[in-house]
């Protein structure tokens, strides 16, 4: 978990704009750089999206646009993308980049944008300047209440790219200047045909469970998708499914999973078989109390059980954050949940 | 049938419409009811006979229903016929009228014109001579119908209904047959000449005088006139050809009658204020009744008699057309059950069975677009198709379903059990006839047909219909050549907002003001390439703005305001809605509703330059106070230097603040009173713009500002220009896909514009469910409020499409205050699973609230150890579980929490103890919570109860109390408002004033030796504010400092100083001043209580 971490980190500010992806120089940058698309059609999932795109990048006269999307869909990607494709050779002069590692307050709005809003730069017929805005939901209401002028009084030489994961954080004013396109998730194939692309690119030894556990673990995020498949290269050599998870290390969700359906079927015996195992691999009681309270918000029961279970798990996960953290509050927990299920319809209120 | 059938319903409905009608609305029920079961001769008669003055209407009456009845026998073949006509209040005329008629006719016609001119405003009157007429004719022609049944032989009643009437077609030789029978009309009403002329009269009593005086004129004149009335009847004859071919088409179809259309036509007219032919017959059938005004009064002294009678006459008419529409409709359409009450068929509508043979037709393949333009309204239910079907089928072919008929609609398709009046119909099977013969995209001029629909919808507003059914017919206008200039005539749904015109007619729809297409803008200087569309489109003058064309709108007031800017701004008491009084001018709305926009085009408009300053400029107090205050104060060389010489190039500044709300953060502080500062001292307009009009720190601005307001447009105000928009752009969009994007932008006009180039850009056929798509995944994410919220949480509604996740999302939005408001209104819900069983109820309250008792375990674990991981956790109690237990509706409004008011009162008091129990501290032993619960009652009532009790000579025991327990003047007031609990009495609303007064001065005019210090140092920081003549500030200080002797060492420090400087003063002044202290202190003791 800590490795992929501070992959990501990384990769975020260091954006390299330079379109080189070439196998050899790039020996030693994070494959997520490395194999960051650089044109559109390369560009993996909202096919839709992306195709309007691309019109426009021919076109020029791309709108303001603000990309929604969870984490990892390419939303950055692609507005470098466009950058890159209406510019050309004049991106580094007609393109203003600044993310949350920037200071973006409300006097950075009023000069540093402004002023290259006002900037005159020659550029052919159609093409404007960009400002690309990533992670626009972290900016300030104060430093986006600036913007939104900026936006509309110099629209004939600068356009705005936003890119945000929450678009409620955009305040309305700039939501209604801008044309909004959300990204969805990836789907498991399409993070699947890119990831085999990488392997071999990369000339990766791979098994079948090994790239099915990767992108079990992405979660439809392509970043953390190939965080995790170069971790796993880089220690292991070999992309297993037991690798995977020794990189990724969290309890797995499938076990946990089982473990519910147990205690829904109300058997104790088999659930603590897995709760023993958990523990005997040396998870930490917090760790397995969350993907429990994750996994069966997603676990398909009956909802009033649900919500039972889900008071169950909060008040154990309450016990542990306090400070007993021990096995036997997770068997307890598992006891409580299987008397649940045994009879619902008495359902004691505690 | 019977014909009593047909008055059923009509007595049902003449309830309804009554109140609308007419104002005497019990008359007309009585007359009514008269006339099924009386003769109406006698009752007649009656009436005349009670009004006691003139026997020679009676006698007129009688013989004129004699003469009206001899012809009927032919016309009206069966004997209950005889019955409806004499209601029509034939029997009120005798001869005369007639007679009158053959001599002015031709003189009428002259005066129409004028009369038109005159009489515009006599709508009220005119409609109700329509109705009369209509009266009239239908029942000549009900018994014709019926008789019929197959209506080919329609010539041979005609001569019949003709007869009466004959002399006035003769006058008018060109009229063809029909002209005729218009002709026949006007005669009609010439015959209740007396009765329109006693309307008229009761209607504008005053007038009618002086409208006399002219036509006697006009009459003078006729001859001068003569050319005019020529060309007018040569169109009155086309008209009437026109009217020939139309009527036959609809006796065709049984439905409507000629009269209907007739008056529609007028009435429309009228409305569009436009001379159109038809209105020539129609004012002919006005002006008789004047000729008759005029007349009658000469020959007839008792004209008010008259009018009485008239009045209630007329008071019938309405009604009685609708009786007759009805029963036509009746006969058009053969179940029984349609002559029932509304009640009835909304009964059957609740209980309308599906499709009877889903799917047993086949589904023809039309041209593409072959229903362009053409409105639906479906209705009952049909034989195969599913109602969502058909639209859908409609829909594919670029037609239009509306949900009621309007004047746009076009066919009306019926299935079983429809509402009840119809008029232009098709069934299913017409339906799908139509799609299969229709043309493509070919433009149809069904010009009779189209006609015939506004008669008749502006006969049913005229009438205020309110039938559950209601009239349709085929209509398709061709587009409107004035209006859309560059719209194709397959766009022409978009042209719905504006009022279909009947061909011909030179109308330019200068009524309602219309948004002025885009496409007609001035678009020349616009670099295309280059811009975005917000910008390309960018309304160029105010009139081009969406949603601003009324003559109330936004944009009126603010020009209007501008204006008059200069002339008003110095008579400042004229605080009414036209805003002269204010200085500055306060735009709020939702973004994208053009308000920014307006403001520019309006400074524009009026020649005024103006200066911007926007969110992206730094506005605080200084910046505002150097820049802004200089530019106002300067002047424009833009005049000079942009137009040659026209303008004056020192005109008008204005300052444009856009975005006030935008003031935030350190930069801008200030900026907002600084702006409230300029507009006080402002040489020049201000208008100021923001979002959110309840802004705290908006508010404070609104009242030194003209506050306009702006609204969302609706839809069909958004929908016309887009169209025209697309069109400009060679978008090919169904209005129903536009429909889609403009509601799932929330009405912004600005994103709708960037969302289409968006979705444009690489196809240019938007379909209906790809925008529905894309417009749902764009729907602008707005953040809730804990109002919201707390409504999502609870209501049943909202959770059907919600999984867990978004449940607890809901917590997120404010998870701060998101708990507080589902705590506080939790025992507000209904919860639908109870059912209305109130243990089922109790126990999800249990449930919930112990939910929410783990949600503040939770909570403050989160917060006493900061361990936010919880933060999930606390969502499910706090948030999901409560909402999952109490699922269902809100049953009073949803209230802020309470918690947070009490929670800083609890700490208020809390203060409170501690002051006291530090002030007591060498008296008494108790601790803070002691002297909350046990000191304060009693030490109170040690207080208030010799005042209450003993009025002024208490003051001392009072002050005793106080002074022994160190209490200070404050001290008391908290310890008031400490014992005090609810439903207590106050003990010092039992003291009078006068008491309290002598209370406080006395404790004030005593020192007190108090064993702390604070008290000295807050009127030490009391007497420096009032400061300016220091030295009564110290010396006052400097008394009370001499006598309190244990203070602490810091105040010492000050009033050591104190002492010097007043010590040089001589200590003899100070003490004089003693009283003056007192007082003062006194002065004080009262503001406060």
């Amino acid at each position: 978990m800590a490795s992929t971490d501070s992959t990501m980190e990384v990769d975020l500010p260091s954006n390299s704009t330079q379109p080189t992806p070439s196998g050899s120089k790039a020996a030693h940058t994070p494959w997520v750089e490395k194999y960051r698309p650089t044109t559109f059609p390369e560009i993996v999932g909202n096919d839709e999206t992306v195709a309007r795109l691309e019109v426009f990048a021919k076109q020029g006269n791309v709108p303001n646009i603000i990309i929604a999307g969870p984490p990892g869909v390419g939303k950055t990607t692609t507005i470098l993308c466009l950058a890159r494709a209406i510019l050309g050779s004049s991106f580094k002069e007609a393109v203003m980049e600044l993310n949350a590692s920037n200071d973006r307050g409300i006097d950075v709005v009023r000069n540093k944008i402004k002023m290259f809003a006002q900037q005159k730069v020659t550029l052919p017929k159609g093409k404007h300047k960009i400002i690309i805005l990533d992670e626009a939901d972290s900016m300030t209401d104060g430093a986006q209440q600036a913007l939104r002028r900026t936006m509309e009084l110099y629209s004939n030489t600068t356009r705005f790219a936003l890119a945000c994961n929450s678009s409620e954080k955009i305040i309305e004013p700039i939501q209604s200047r801008c044309a909004m396109l959300r990204y969805s998730k990836l789907s498991d194939s399409q993070v699947l045909s890119r990831i085999l692309e990488v392997c071999s690119k990369e000339d990766l030894s791979y098994t079948e469970d090994g790239m099915e556990a990767i992108v079990f673990t992405s979660q439809g995020d392509m970043r953390q998708a190939l965080n995790n498949l170069q971790s796993t290269a880089q220690g292991f050599g070999h992309v297993s499914s037991e690798n995977v998870f020794k990189v990724c290390d969290e309890p797995h969700p499938i076990l946990i999973k089982d473990m519910i359906l147990c205690c829904v079927n109300a058997k104790f015996d088999d659930a603590y078989k897995i709760l023993a195992h958990l523990w005997k691999l040396g998870y930490a009681a917090e760790d397995i109390i969350s993907n429990v309270f994750r996994v069966c918000k997603n676990t398909n029961m009956a909802e009033f059980l649900k919500l039972e279970f889900i008071k169950e798990i909060g008040l154990t996960h309450l016990r542990i954050v306090q400070g007993t953290s021990s096995l036997l509050q997770l068997s307890g927990l598992l006891a409580r949940l299987c008397s649940k299920s045994l009879e619902p319809s008495k359902i004691p209120t505690f | 049938m019977d014909i009593r059938n047909y008055f059923k319903p009509i007595n049902s409905k003449k309830n309804g419409k009554t109140s609308s009608s007419s104002k005497e609305t019990k008359k007309l029920i009585i007359i009514d009811s008269d006339e099924e079961e009386l003769p109406a001769v006698s009752k007649r008669n009656r009436v005349l006979d009670s009004d006691s003055d003139d026997d020679i209407f009676v006698i007129k009456n009688k013989k004129k229903t004699k003469k009206d009845e001899k012809p009927k026998p032919k016309t009206l073949p069966k004997p209950e016929s005889p019955k409806l006509k004499p209601t029509a209040a034939t029997d009120f005329f005798g001869k005369t009228p007639i007679a009158r008629r053959e001599s002015e006719h031709v003189s009428s016609k002259k005066r129409k014109s004028d009369d038109f001119h005159e009489s515009q405003s006599d709508d009220a009157f005119e409609r109700t001579l329509q109705q009369l007429d209509k009266e009239k004719q239908q029942v000549s022609k009900k018994p014709r119908i019926e008789r019929k049944s197959s209506s080919h032989n329609e010539e041979k009643p005609k001569p019949n209904e003709y007869s009466p009437p004959n002399k006035t077609s003769l006058k008018l030789g060109l009229c063809s047959k029909l002209s005729a029978k218009l002709k026949q009309f006007e005669c009609n009403t010439d015959k209740y000449g007396d009765e329109e002329t006693a309307q008229r009269n009761s209607n504008r009593e005053e007038k009618l005088h002086t409208l006399e005086n002219k036509h006697i004129e006009k009459d003078v004149k006729t001859g001068t006139e003569c050319k005019e009335i020529g060309r007018t009847e040569d169109k009155a004859v086309k008209k009437e050809e026109k009217f020939v071919k139309k009527e036959r088409q609809i006796e065709e179809e049984n439905i409507m009658k000629p009269e209907e259309k007739i008056f529609k036509k007028e009435r429309q007219n009228k409305e569009e204020n436009l001379i159109k032919p038809e209105e020539k017959t129609f004012k002919r059938d006005k002006i008789t009744p004047k000729k008759e005004n005029k007349v009658s009064p000469k020959n007839h002294k008792p004209n008010i008699i008259i009018e009485k009678k008239q009045k209630e006459e007329k008071k019938v008419t309405p009604k009685k057309t609708e009786d007759d529409r009805e029963s036509t409709e009746a006969d058009s359409t053969p179940q029984d059950e349609k002559k029932k009450h509304a009640r009835a068929s909304y009964m059957k509508f609740l209980q309308r069975p599906g499709p009877a043979n889903p799917g047993s037709k086949l589904l023809p393949e039309g041209a593409p677009e072959c229903l362009q333009g053409l409105v639906f309204v479906l209705s009952g239910v049909f034989d195969s198709l599913d109602r969502e079907e058909a639209i859908d089928l409609i829909k594919k072919y670029g037609g239009k379903v509306t949900t009621s008929l309007s004047r746009n609609t076009t066919y009306l398709v019926l299935g079983s059990e429809a509402g009840a009046s119809k008029l232009k119909k098709i069934d299913e099977d017409g339906l799908l006839e139509l799609i299969r013969t229709r043309p493509g995209k070919e433009q149809k001029q069904e010009v009779t047909k189209g006609k015939t629909t506004n008669k008749l919808k502006a006969f049913a507003r005229e009438i205020k219909e309110e039938l559950p059914g209601k009239s349709t017919s085929v209509k398709d206008s061709p587009v409107p050549s004035s209006n859309i200039t560059k719209t194709p005539s397959p766009k022409k749904s978009f042209s719905q907002s504006q009022s279909s015109q009947e061909t011909g007619s030179p109308s330019s729809t200068s009524s309602t003001p219309k948004t002025q297409p885009i496409s007609s803008q001035d678009l020349l200087g616009r670099q295309h390439e280059t811009l975005m569309w917000v910008d390309k489109y960018k309304p160029s003058t105010v009139k081009n703005i969406i949603g601003q064309q009324g003559d109330r709108s936004n944009v009126r007031k603010l020009l209007a305001w501008l204006k008059n800017w200069q002339k008003v701004q110095f008579s400042p008491w004229a605080k009414d809605d036209n805003g002269a009084f204010f200085k500055a001018a306060l735009l709020s709305g939702p973004p994208g509703v053009g308000k920014t926009t307006t403001a520019h085009l309006v400074c524009k408009e009026l020649g005024f330059d103006f200066v911007e300053l926007n969110a992206s400029d730094a506005r605080s107090k200084r910046t505002l106070d150097e820049v802004v205050s200089g530019l106002l104060s300067n002047k424009s060389l833009a005049g000079f230097v942009k137009s040659n010489g026209i303008r004056n190039p020192s005109s008008n500044h204005a300052l444009v603040m856009d975005e006030v709300d935008g003031m935030s953060g350190n930069e801008d502080r200030g900026g907002v009173q600084e702006l409230i500062a300029l507009i006080k001292k402002s040489q020049v307009p201000i208008i100021a713009m923001c979002n959110d009009r309840n802004h705290p720190k908006i508010r404070s601005l609104a009242n030194h500002c003209f506050d306009l307001r702006f609204y969302k447009p609706r839809i069909e105000q958004i929908r016309g220009p887009m169209m025209s928009v697309c069109f400009r752009e060679g978008i090919k969009i169904k209005p129903d896909a536009l429909d889609q994007i403009i509601v799932g932008t929330n009405q912004d006009v600005r994103q709708i514009l960037h969302h289409l180039s968006m979705w444009s850009a690489n196809q240019r056929n938007l379909e209906v469910d790809d925008m529905k798509r894309e417009a749902q995944r764009a729907k602008k994410n707005l953040k809730m409020g804990p109002w919201d919220v707390c409504k999502a949480v609870f209501s049943e509604s909202e959770h059907k499409n919600m999984s867990i996740h978004d449940k607890s999302g809901l917590f997120f939005h404010d998870y701060n205050i998101g708990p507080l408001f589902v705590q506080e209104n939790y025992p507000k819900v209904v919860p639908h699973v109870a059912k209305g069983n109130r243990n089922i109820t109790l126990e999800q309250l249990a449930k919930t609230a112990s939910s929410l008792a783990d949600g503040d375990l939770v909570e403050k674990a989160i917060r006493s150890n900061n361990a936010w991981s919880l933060l999930p956790t606390q969502a499910m109690f706090s948030s999901v579980i409560p909402g999952e237990y109490m699922c269902g509706h809100l049953a009073s409004q949803i209230e802020f929490p309470r918690w947070l008011g009490n929670h800083s009162r609890r700490n208020k008091f809390d203060r409170f103890m501690q002051e006291l129990q530090k002030h007591m501290r060498l008296k008494i032993s108790g601790s803070k919570l002691d002297v909350g619960l046990d000191y304060c009652g009693s030490l109170r009532s040690a207080i208030t109860n010799p005042l209450v009790q003993h009025g002024g000579e208490g003051v001392s025991d009072a002050v005793r109390a106080m002074t022994s327990y160190d209490l200070l003047r404050e001290d008391l007031d908290a310890l008031l408002e400490l014992s005090q609990w609810p439903g207590m009495t106050d003990p010092m609303s039992k003291v009078e004033s006068k008491v309290k007064a002598a209370f406080t001065r006395t404790y004030n005019k005593e020192s007190h030796l108090t064993p702390f210090a604070a008290p000295s140092i807050t009127k030490k920081k009391k007497g420096t504010k009032v400061g300016g003549e220091d030295m009564y500030g110290d010396e006052e200080e400097e008394e009370e400092d001499e006598e309190e002797e244990d203070i602490s060492s810091s105040a010492m420090i000050k009033v050591n100083k104190g002492i010097k400087k007043g010590g040089e003063a001589g200590t003899s002044k100070g003490k004089s001043r003693g009283g003056d202290n007192g007082k003062r202190g006194g002065g004080k003791g009262k503001g406060k209580k």
